[in-house]
């Protein structure tokens, strides 16, 4: 075999570097094919959950790991604050840069996309919403598995959406199962995808405005963020963060 | 910070280790009681106004003892006080200066920024500004207002560290626990390392220098403690008045220990 010349070395290394990247996108595109986002909002739909995907994650992921049970815990947790009062003020920081970059993306590329008529015109006050909501819940769901999880928690998040979506899907599910105790335990971890819908179809107008889908959603998000503050309260009591730190 | 409870009552040191049996191992080497034991009885105490250097060989336990005084590991037996208290509680109540050997910074951060927020965690806010001031000095960073600006993680690994331990000395903690300062600091970091942890004991601090550099910590500490195995070996007080030698130290030190 040639030797590789130094062109060619330095796009290998660009490519091995991104890696990661690639097949997190990879991994998205297959969650789209899975499950194809409903007719009404499609387009607003994609963009919305690709951006939340692409950039919620990883920014709450990030602090997750590093600040609250990774090596740079015992940098902030040495001072004299509680844990929990710390890693909540962390977390609301993290969860406001989150959201208000959601939201700017999604304004900026459904502006973009309206000029260019590949997605329905839509509405800051139905863009805002809707992005900031999907925010809020996917960042808490990364937060609750990343305070358990020190490896595999965006693909246990990916993996988590997707079998929400796949579950959810009309011609998928079982009017039986979802009535069934198997869909109530589902629901406590699966993401309110109905709920969603109901939130997103009450702001174009297609359903009458009500408030216990947005109520659900919003439990939903605070649950998770229960689970990961036990998983940070555990992880300093039994000496978990010493270890990963 | 108010000083309420913040040092030992009487003669009691605020730092106290008795007796401590530590050991990693989760539930199923519980149950198989094949536990890993990292400190099998050491016993270790730092007055306030103290520097105490920790020595000994690799895996003798240095890390887990500072673990365990930080209150992020737990002891099964034995004794361990910070400040008259159990040491999570002290932690949480006033603070611990702690530096470990393996920096790992947040990414993201720039190195103003992690300054910043140490110090807002520590310090009350009418005495930030000084604060502040006295981080970047310590990091010795007075003059090189370039690295301040940049991202924590793109500096060196000695600023790196120099960037943590101002973070850990920030709001002047009562206890300082430094696992392998002097690694990876070039000479003059060496010496600004050797003046802060002068300055710490000067303004009362009871600091706890784990190290395998003796020639550097005989410069600083008033006691070298060896630990051996999980176990207090030899305690052996340093006059700083004295020309020390590191050889006859070292022989006092590890005469038997080998």
């Amino acid at each position: 075999m040639r030797p590789l010349t130094p062109v060619e070395k330095r796009i290998a290394l660009l490519v091995a570097s991104r890696t990661r990247g690639m097949a997190w996108l990879l991994a998205v595109m297959a969650l789209f094919a899975l499950a194809p986002p409903h007719a009404p909002v499609r387009g607003a739909e994609w963009i919305i959950v690709i951006l939340v995907l692409f950039f919620a994650v990883p920014l709450i992921l990030a602090p997750s790991h590093q600040e609250m049970i990774g090596p740079g815990a015992a940098l902030w947790l040495q001072k004299p604050v509680r844990e929990l009062r710390f890693v909540f003020a962390r977390l609301a920081e993290s969860m406001a840069a989150t959201v208000a970059l959601v939201v700017l993306l999604v304004s900026a590329a459904m502006a973009y996309g309206n000029t260019l008529e590949w997605a329905p015109p839509m509405p800051l006050d139905f863009v805002l919403p809707v992005g900031a909501l999907v925010s809020v819940i996917t960042a808490s769901v990364a937060f609750g598995t990343a305070a358990w999880l020190s490896r595999g928690s965006k693909a246990t998040v990916l993996a988590l959406i997707s079998l929400s979506l796949y579950v959810y899907r009309p011609e998928v599910a079982d009017p039986e199962l979802v009535r069934g105790g198997l869909a109530g335990a589902a629901r406590l971890v699966l993401l309110p995808t109905p709920d969603l819908l109901r939130v997103v179809l009450s702001l174009t107008g297609d359903l009458p405005w009500r408030i216990q889908p947005l109520l659900a959603c919003l439990a939903y998000a605070i649950g998770w963020i229960v689970v990961g503050a036990l998983g940070i309260r555990w992880s300093v009591a039994t000496g978990r963060v010493a270890r990963v730190s | 910070m108010d000083g309420e409870g913040e040092g030992a009552s009487g003669d009691q040191p605020l730092v106290l280790a008795e007796a401590l049996f530590v050991s990693y191992g989760g539930v199923g080497r519980i149950l198989r009681g094949r536990q890993r034991p990292a400190l099998r009885g050491a016993s270790i105490d730092v007055q306030a106004g103290e520097v105490v250097a920790l020595v000994g060989p690799n895996g003798a336990g240095k890390t887990t003892l500072f673990k365990t005084l930080l209150g992020f590991m737990l002891a099964q037996s034995g004794r361990c006080l910070v400040g008259g208290e159990e040491p999570g509680r002290y932690r949480r109540r006033h603070g611990v200066g702690y530096m470990p050997e393996a920096v790992v910074l947040p990414r993201v951060w720039k190195a103003r920024d992690l300054l910043c927020r140490a110090v807002d965690l520590s310090a009350p806010l009418e005495e930030r500004e000084e604060a502040y001031a006295q981080a970047v000095a310590r990091a010795g960073f007075e003059s090189d207002a370039s690295t301040l600006s940049r991202k924590a993680t793109k500096c060196s690994n000695g600023m790196q560290r120099r960037i943590w331990l101002a973070c850990a000395l920030a709001g002047d903690p009562k206890v300082v626990l430094l696992d392998e300062p002097f690694a990876g600091l070039d000479l003059p970091a060496r010496r600004q390392l050797r003046s802060n942890v002068r300055s710490a004991r000067a303004r009362g601090a009871a600091v706890l220098v784990a190290s395998h550099e003796l020639a550097e910590v005989v410069r600083i500490a008033d006691r070298v403690v060896l630990l051996k195995e999980g176990v207090t070996a030899t305690v052996q007080a340093v006059d700083q008045a004295d020309d020390i030698s590191v050889e006859a130290m070292e022989a006092a030190m590890f005469q038997g220990h080998a």
